[in-house]
């Protein structure tokens, strides 16, 4: 082999590599010639969101069709907590065991077949035997078919919320329980569920994957013709890549976005920040009563009475939630504006209870100084800065608070580390208190981490649960807010907001209640 | 050679055993409870005590610990990974849909750094305190100062975003690998080009060189000819080592470009506490580890004859 060979050899695997990373380059720039700008003009939507949905079925993630236009429910829920007909056309209790569902006519699943009584009932009686939820809450006993569209449902117990629990995603979904078995029992894989056509909504998946899933109108969905030829769902984790896919054209809307985004889209052409109005959502609040210090009254009411809930919506989250007076949303009927900052109380009723103010300001009782642990979690986009803000605010009522984060909230919770905790609301997804009143709150719920065991409001809460009468349940429901402030169980540091970023062509998109993105009437708003 | 090629496997071996070990031991250890994450992944946020209890013994997370430890290094031979908790799917299978674009991602990372190390160490190694050297090592800082998430969301905003280059929303194909690959890449050429320019200016010194040059080489001669395949050896050492520290750092850049990769996918894993999804990444990037430095061995082994020498001295040892 020759001098001049070896070098050519030499120099041709020293170069490889720089010619590789240069066809990387004009691969980049070839690709930007051969693909759109970004989603095509039209009747399209593409939507950007943080939770992957990994398959179809409504055991494990049917409830994400509902958020997306692919799956039904029988009652939608609403902005002044009392649901409306959806797939039913009506729902009447004929006594306080008994409910009689209608079904609209001519609704049929995308596979073809009708949804009637005969298929209403299967879907009920699945349902109480494979949606937890709905078990616990629902108190099934039947579902007769009783006409042709109507099926008559009994319960076990009273079940005031039934309305509620219909609308509610983690419920009772519309599907073809025939076909899902007929699935199950084939053994195939999961994206058998493609071609199963299960559910009724207006659009159907007709590929799911890593990166997300496209959609396609139904055709002859019974509310008429889909709005939108084509919708596109892809799964961002990163809420700043969000944003930049609808900075680019590649996304239409962004889910889920923090209430900073705001601030950093403010005078752009390229992405809006939009945000809906309370629905139930919110950043609630939750005194561990038998943390040595929470089991002091009038420290737990110390430490609402000082929390600025105004400043809070208004200031620390720029105006993005919704201001708490209360802790449930302002348009429910029974919402009693409970929550009162009040400083001067506070200080005063702390002095009272032998909490005198230390040098540094903080309080102190037999020489122990009023030191609150705060819990809350990173996963919870604006807690840590609402802890954060309480943290300067109580320390104006002599009230020092340590802010603990961790990663997993659910286990902390369990623990005896903190004093007040961030919070889940006081309603379900279809806007129902009972289950969160009875699991929270009442003594030995389920989820009762904050061991509160107050005789007086497990007796509201039981009777709520067996109360049918509306005029009945606002009253209980009043009482059971103004003892949880009175008593300083619980409160809510704000309204969350469900908060968007959109991209020019859907800047007039309505952000809906409750997360229910996509339904057959969305389409761009210019 | 055959000798040394074995005892390197059978260290490769027990290098990844023993990390699989850790790794498991590590996630046992990990604070919280993936019974109740799972249900808060499949929509109940408030799980009852009941459905926990039922999570944990779906997932065996009842029995003893050696127990669900054997049971998951037993499965390894069998390319058994486990069940994912949070989507009840094999991770093996999982893992197939999402690899080759792993792959795609850290080849294509791979030939970027090593092509700009080579530009970058050249550059600087050709005439050290010259303007390329001062460039060189101004881009070495900059590369190694700033975290790859804080890079790649800067490309995007600057490349996809303004100029309209590129997507931030990665499909996973070499049509859309160049920026991901971008940013995973650059701490490592960094690296490795301050490594390629102190090896080629160690052999100022080498009398092989004097000699080039006084039979009127020219410098880039003296630079392609004989400085720089002697530089190799030592680069390739880093290269081998940090090829697969790649693997390592693809979960932060298919997280911030949206790549469809086994990265993103553990990165999701982690924050739901899915160990079999967990363990089974940390495997796959050990073995890639000791896998490329065991190709890397035996690659310098063959280039340079006093490494061959040495290893073959070192294995007839009693």
């Amino acid at each position: 082999m020759s001098f001049k060979t070896v070098m050519r050899m030499r120099r041709g695997r020293l170069l490889a590599p720089l010619v590789m990373a240069s066809a990387l380059l004009m691969s980049a720039c070839s690709w930007q010639a051969q693909s759109p700008a970004g989603a095509a003009p039209g009747r399209e939507l593409t939507i950007a969101t943080t939770y992957a949905i990994d398959d179809l079925d409504p055991a494990t993630s049917g409830y994400w069709g509902v958020e997306f236009g692919y799956v039904e429910l029988l009652m939608r829920a609403s902005a002044d907590g009392v649901p409306t007909p959806w797939v039913l056309s009506g729902l009447e209790a004929v006594d306080d065991r008994t409910w009689r569902l209608t079904l609209n006519e001519a609704v049929t699943f995308v596979n073809g077949r009708p949804f009637d009584a005969k298929a209403l009932a299967a879907t009920l009686e699945w349902s109480a035997e494979h949606q937890s939820g709905f078990a616990r809450s629902a108190n099934f006993a039947s579902a007769k078919v009783t006409g042709p569209l109507e099926v008559t449902l009994r319960t076990t117990a009273p079940t005031p919320t039934m309305p509620n629990l219909l609308a509610d995603e983690s419920n009772v979904l519309v599907m073809d329980v025939e076909a899902y078995q007929e699935y199950k029992s084939s053994g195939k894989g999961a994206e058998a569920l493609l071609e199963a056509g299960l559910y009724t909504g207006p659009y159907k998946v007709t590929s799911l994957g890593v990166q997300g899933a496209e959609l396609a109108p139904v055709e002859n969905y019974w509310q008429g013709e889909p709005a939108l030829d084509r919708l596109g769902i892809r799964f961002v984790t990163e809420a700043t890549s969000r944003v930049q896919a609808v900075q680019s054209g590649e996304v239409d809307l962004a889910l889920y976005m923090p209430v900073s985004t705001a601030r950093t889209l403010q005078g752009r052409k390229d992405a809006y920040f939009l945000k809906g109005e309370p629905t139930g959502l919110v950043f609630g609040l939750i005194s561990r009563v038998t943390s040595p210090l929470m089991r002091d009254e009038a420290v737990r009411r110390a430490i609402y009475r000082a929390t600025d809930y105004r400043a809070i919506a208004g200031d620390v989250l720029q105006g993005h939630a919704g201001y708490a007076k209360g802790v449930f949303p302002p348009r429910y009927p029974y919402t009693l504006e409970t929550q009162q900052t009040d400083l001067k109380r506070a200080a005063s009723e702390l002095e009272a209870a032998g909490w005198a103010a230390g040098g540094d300001g903080i309080r102190e009782k037999d020489g122990e100084r009023l030191v609150i642990r705060v819990l809350c979690t990173p996963a919870l986009a604006d807690g840590i800065t609402i802890a954060e803000a309480m943290q300067s605010q109580l320390r104006e009522a002599g009230i020092e608070v340590k802010v603990v984060q961790v990663d997993d909230h659910g286990a902390a919770r369990d623990g005896a580390d903190w004093d007040v905790s961030l919070s889940s609301s006081l309603l379900s997804f279809g806007g129902s208190p009972d289950q969160a009143l009875s699991e929270l709150l009442a003594s030995g719920g389920a989820n009762n981490y904050a061991k509160i065991a107050d005789s007086e409001l497990d007796s509201l809460i039981s009777e709520l649960g067996k109360t049918s009468q509306v005029k009945r349940r606002t009253e209980l429901l009043r009482q059971v807010q103004r003892l949880i402030w009175d008593r300083g169980y619980y409160a809510v540091a704000a309204q969350r907001l469900l908060t968007v970023v959109v991209g020019p062509q859907w800047r007039g998109y309505r952000v809906p209640v409750p997360n229910l993105w996509v339904d057959h009437k969305t389409a761009p708003t210019t | 050679m055959l000798v040394i090629a074995l005892r390197r496997a059978g260290q490769a071996a027990m290098s990844a055993l023993g990390g699989g070990v850790i790794v498991f031991v590590l996630l046992i250890a990990a604070p919280g409870d993936p019974a109740r994450r799972i249900l808060n992944i499949r929509g109940i946020e408030e799980p009852d005590p009941s459905e926990i209890a039922a999570v944990r013994a779906e997932l065996g997370l009842d029995l003893p610990i050696p127990v669900r430890f054997l049971d998951w290094f037993l499965g390894l031979f069998r390319g058994d990974l486990g069940l994912s908790w949070r989507t009840g799917k094999p991770v093996a299978s999982e893992f197939a849909s999402r690899l080759p674009a792993t792959v795609t991602l850290t080849v294509a990372a791979l030939l970027i750094a090593v092509g700009l190390a080579l530009l970058l160490g050249v550059l600087a190694g050709w005439r050290p305190r010259g303007p390329a050297d001062h460039l060189s090592r101004a881009l070495s800082t900059v590369a190694l100062a700033f975290p790859a998430y804080l890079i790649g969301v800067l490309l995007l905003d600057l490349v996809a975003v303004r100029l309209g280059w590129g997507r931030v929303i990665a499909d996973g194909t070499w049509g859309t690998v160049f920026l991901p690959a971008f940013t995973l890449a650059l701490a490592s050429a960094a690296v490795w080009s301050r490594v390629l320019r102190s090896a080629l200016l160690d052999l100022d010194a080498a009398g092989f060189l004097r000699v080039s040059t006084a039979r009127g080489a020219s410098a880039a001669r003296n630079m392609f000819v004989h400085r720089l395949p002697n530089a190799l050896p030592p680069f390739l050492t880093v290269v081998g080592l940090g090829a697969a520290t790649l693997l390592g750092g693809a979960p932060i850049a298919e997280t911030v470009f949206s790549w469809p990769g086994v990265g993103r996918h553990t990165i999701e894993a982690i924050t739901a506490r899915d160990m079999p999804v967990v363990t089974a990444f940390t495997m796959i990037a050990v073995l890639a580890y000791v896998g490329v430095s065991l190709v890397v061995d035996l690659l310098i082994m063959v280039i340079d004859p006093r490494q061959r020498q040495s290893r073959v001295r070192e294995a007839a040892r009693p």
